[in-house]
């Protein structure tokens, strides 16, 4: 099948920075694709570049295998809603959500209809002659949305769709979009620094770190395995540490591991899945529990281990002993991955 | 390289029209004034001025009273910014809308209005006549609206919370005013202060009306030495005094502007509120009382005048405006000014606006230094006596072709003093548009050429209806180059009441007054019509006009 979207090569330079250094991407149909970085990282640029408003310093962006590099933004097609929503302040909203439509040409009574029926698809009928100025941040947000969807773009570009919205109110629309892009079988990609969004909303995660590609694939298997430090940290991992060995056991600060993981190429560091820390009274290491924070069903504690990092380990809250308890533990090799760029991380 | 060009074409109209309507007249009058009759450079202009101590008096006049118009203006509208920032109540748009109306008046109107109130016939019985008094009240009556519209204008969209965190710290109100709300506020001050300290120093309408023998400005001076004396080589010392003292003045405020907006103020939505204890409903009631006060009886005291003779109430002054000749000062019937006004201020308002709005455009796209010193000569217009540019069409506009019969004359002499405000009005707006905007109707199918249609014009066409309303308030009110250029048999409205207040006869006072009803009556129409569009602007907010 052709690619919806396919992104070849593209670098771009502003001056001496490289905001983004040959990343290739390819989108198929009625997929929903999160590109997931730090600021900074290159994911708004991306996002630009494919919808034309930022030129490439060198590759391509095809859509439909149609080279669309040089093409105008105005002309490719691509829908995209912006971080804050860039609403029109001088039209209301059935101005904001109709004006793609009548870019196209559509009669009138035909963009009314179609903005009618898209603001009962957002959850906002009735709202039609609202000044944008009296929506609520979630209302500007499902206008955003509407307007964007109104062309019906081959391609729906989303930047932080959700970033200003309280939590709450995240939680809740991340999973209607995510119910609403399944229906509609809109292809689309979306730029957030959000890890959960992008795991509710995506069938395959994108990280993006420096500009340039560092991970890609599901989110359970990008979450399973992060394959490199800084996707990692980026995803909010603790208990990294160097990797070394002495024949085939595993040594880390918090004790040696026999055969822990399968091998990467170029792995130079090593990561205790906070899951990989199981306690129990025969355990070979032994540690305090310096800390216990309450995460529902499961409670984090951070264990101070003599003459190592603090080690994070995510135990049932049933289970979880009180701070200053004397633990001891075993480290679960299947729980422990091999991550490269550690070596770039202490250079730098 | 393509929109350095754009910007060039964009500025060569603008700049070409200052070039020959007011650099090259303003660089020939103060040259003949400072040449002998065999062409070479006599500077005995210099000595006369600078040894006359009558001169000096004039000087020392003009610095001291724009210092205290500028702090009475401040000690009476501040507290007025302040009730109408931030407390909800009944009337308080129409009341923030009728506020603006004084700042817009012709100079003359002003003075006429307080020559009725505070004059010898003062209803309410104080003769501050000639006085520095009537003068200084005057002054804070036309500058009240640029500090409530410059300061108010930041105050209400303060972020209140900064407010109440001090309080929560133990601040007490007027503690939480001087360590939160006033830092905030002071950079807007300093604009006011430094807006309202120029429009002082170069008052001319109030001075000639109210400032009899004893006391005039520079700007006074100078017309009273080219008209009256024909001295041009004190008058153009003068001039250059003036343009000095205001080329100072504009660099200071430049600085304060650019200190305003690099201060990080907290804004957050409006959030007015009705007056709660007993102690903000006697502060808000005095202040509006004292808004009536300064404001609203200037204005009914000069619409009662027109309607009063020396045998009381009578509507000999609004039929004497239908009367030609009768030791009136004019060769035409009053009333036909209002016409000859109305033209003048719609053509000076197109000038004014599409140069402009050119202006402002190129501007709004550039941060370069240039730029930026181009701003600071498109509002040198504002500081030069007005006087001189009318009395520098009459010599200088003689050749190649003579534009001094041209009936452009007076709407180009009225664009160059409207120029500033536009460019000023409309710059910020034009710079505030959010780039966004536009990426948003490309990539919802929209070209460059419509993205402009759909999203600037009509972004745009606010402050444009805001700039025009301005220009055309200013070029109907325009009174230093006017009363200079205008021909005797096409007189404007102000021009016709300066020449009806100077004649003898209770009939010519009263259709002075009744004439500058008429024109009190069509600028503040003009203002409320912006008024309206600006309720609606979206953008810059706290520009300062």
């Amino acid at each position: 099948m052709t690619p919806r979207l396919e992104v070849k090569g593209a670098s771009v330079r502003f001056g001496d920075t490289t905001a983004l250094d040959r990343v290739d991407l390819a989108v198929a149909p009625a997929e929903v694709v999160a590109v997931l970085g730090a600021s900074g990282s290159g994911k708004s640029t991306l996002l630009r570049s494919i919808a034309g408003l930022q030129s490439l310093s060198a590759g391509g962006v095809e859509l439909d295998a149609l080279d669309v590099t040089d093409v105008e933004p105005h002309k490719r097609g691509v829908g995209l809603m912006f971080q804050d929503h860039a609403l029109f302040p001088h039209r209301d909203v059935s101005g904001n959500v109709g004006f793609g439509l009548r870019m196209k040409g559509l009669p009138p009574a035909e963009v009314a209809a179609r903005v009618t029926q898209l603001l009962d698809l957002v959850g906002l009928a009735g709202k039609a002659d609202r000044s944008i100025q009296t929506l609520s941040g979630g209302e500007q947000q499902r206008v955003a949305l509407a307007r964007a969807l109104a062309p019906e773009p081959k391609l729906l570009l989303l930047d932080e769709p959700l970033g200003a919205l309280d939590r709450s109110l995240r939680e809740r629309l991340v999973v209607e979009l995510q119910r609403l892009f399944r229906e509609l079988g809109q292809t689309v990609v979306a730029v957030t620094h959000d890890q959960l969004e992008a795991f509710t909303l995506a069938d395959r995660i994108v990280v993006l770190h420096r500009g340039a590609v560092a991970r890609v694939g599901t989110p359970a298997e990008v979450w399973d395995d992060p394959r490199s430090l800084e996707v990692a940290e980026l995803l909010g991992f603790a208990n990294l540490a160097l990797l070394r060995r002495d024949g085939a056991d595993l040594v880390t600060p918090w004790g040696t591991i026999p055969v822990g993981g399968q091998a990467v190429e170029g792995a130079d560091a090593v990561l205790i899945r906070p899951g990989g820390v199981h306690l129990h009274p025969g355990g070979t290491q032994s540690g305090t529990v310096a800390s216990r924070s309450f995460g529902g069903a499961r409670s984090t504690l951070v264990i101070d281990v003599a003459g190592a990092p603090p080690l994070e380990a995510d135990v049932p809250s049933a289970d979880a002993p009180s701070p200053g308890s004397l633990v001891r533990f075993d480290i679960d090799p299947r729980q422990v991955r091999h991550l490269r760029g550690w070596k770039n991380r202490s250079s730098s | 390289m393509r929109r350095a060009a754009n910007r060039a074409a964009l500025l060569a109209p603008p700049v070409a029209f200052l070039a020959v309507f007011f650099a090259w007249p303003v660089v020939n009058i103060v040259a003949e004034g400072l040449r002998d009759d065999a062409g070479g450079w006599d500077l005995s202009g210099v000595g006369e001025v600078l040894g006359s101590a009558a001169l000096r008096r004039v000087a020392w006049f003009t610095l001291w009273q724009a210092a205290a118009s500028t702090a009475l203006t401040f000690a009476l509208a501040l507290p007025a910014a302040h009730v109408l920032a931030t407390y909800e109540f009944r009337g308080r748009r129409a009341i923030s809308a009728l506020v603006t109306v004084p700042f817009v008046l012709p100079t003359v109107v002003v003075g006429a209005a307080f020559l009725a109130l505070l004059g010898p016939r003062s209803p309410i019985g104080v003769d501050l006549d000639e006085t520095v008094w009537a003068i200084l009240i005057a002054h804070a009556f036309f500058n009240h609206a640029v500090v409530v519209r410059t300061v108010g204008g930041l105050w209400e969209g303060l972020d209140r919370r900064t407010v109440e965190a001090a309080r929560t710290l133990g601040a007490s109100p007027w503690q939480a005013f001087r360590e939160v709300t006033w830092p905030a506020l002071r950079p807007a001050a300093g604009a006011a202060a430094a807006i309202t300290f120029l429009f002082t120093f170069t008052s001319f309408g109030v001075i000639r009306i109210l400032g009899g023998p004893e006391h005039s400005t520079i700007e006074a001076e100078i017309y009273r030495q080219t008209a009256d004396l024909l001295d041009l080589p004190v008058a153009s010392v003068l001039a250059l005094v003036q343009l000095a003292a205001v080329g100072a003045l504009l660099v200071v405020q430049d600085r304060l502007e650019r200190r305003r907006a690099a201060v990080a103020v907290a804004l957050g939505p409006p959030s007015r509120r009705r007056p709660a204890t007993r102690r903000q409903r006697i502060w808000l009631g005095a202040n509006l009382a004292l808004m009536a006060l300064l404001l609203a009886t200037p204005l009914a005291v000069l619409v009662e005048r027109s309607f009063r003779s020396s045998s009381g109430w009578s509507l000999t002054g609004w039929r004497a405006l239908g009367e030609r000749g009768r030791g009136n000062g004019l060769f035409v019937a009053p009333v036909e000014a209002i016409g000859n006004s109305l033209r003048f201020a719609i053509a000076a308002t197109v000038i004014a606006v599409v140069l402009g709005g050119l202006a402002a455009t190129a501007l709004a796209r550039s941060q370069s230094r240039l730029a930026r010193t181009l701003d600071a000569v498109l509002l040198l217009p504002l500081g030069t006596s007005a006087v001189t540019v009318g009395f520098g069409f009459l010599i200088a506009l003689d050749s190649p072709v003579d534009l001094r019969a041209s009936p452009w004359l007076v709407p180009a002499a009225q664009a160059v003093v409207a120029l500033p405000f536009v460019v000023r009005t409309m710059t910020p707006v034009l710079r505030s548009i959010d780039e966004r905007l536009r990426e948003a109707a490309a990539v919802l199918g929209a070209s460059p050429r419509r993205a402009w249609l759909e999203v600037d014009l009509p972004l745009v066409r606010r402050a444009v209806l805001v700039a025009a309303g301005f220009a055309f308030a200013i070029s109907l009110g325009e009174f230093g180059a006017t009363t200079v250029i205008a021909r005797a048999d096409a007189p404007t409205v102000p021009v016709a009441i300066d020449r009806l207040l100077a004649r003898p006869g209770s009939v010519n006072v009263s259709a002075a007054f009744a004439l500058s009803t008429v024109l009190m009556v069509i600028t503040a129409a003009a203002v409320l019509v912006v008024d309206r569009g600006r309720a609606r602007r979206t953008g810059a907010r706290g520009s300062w006009l």
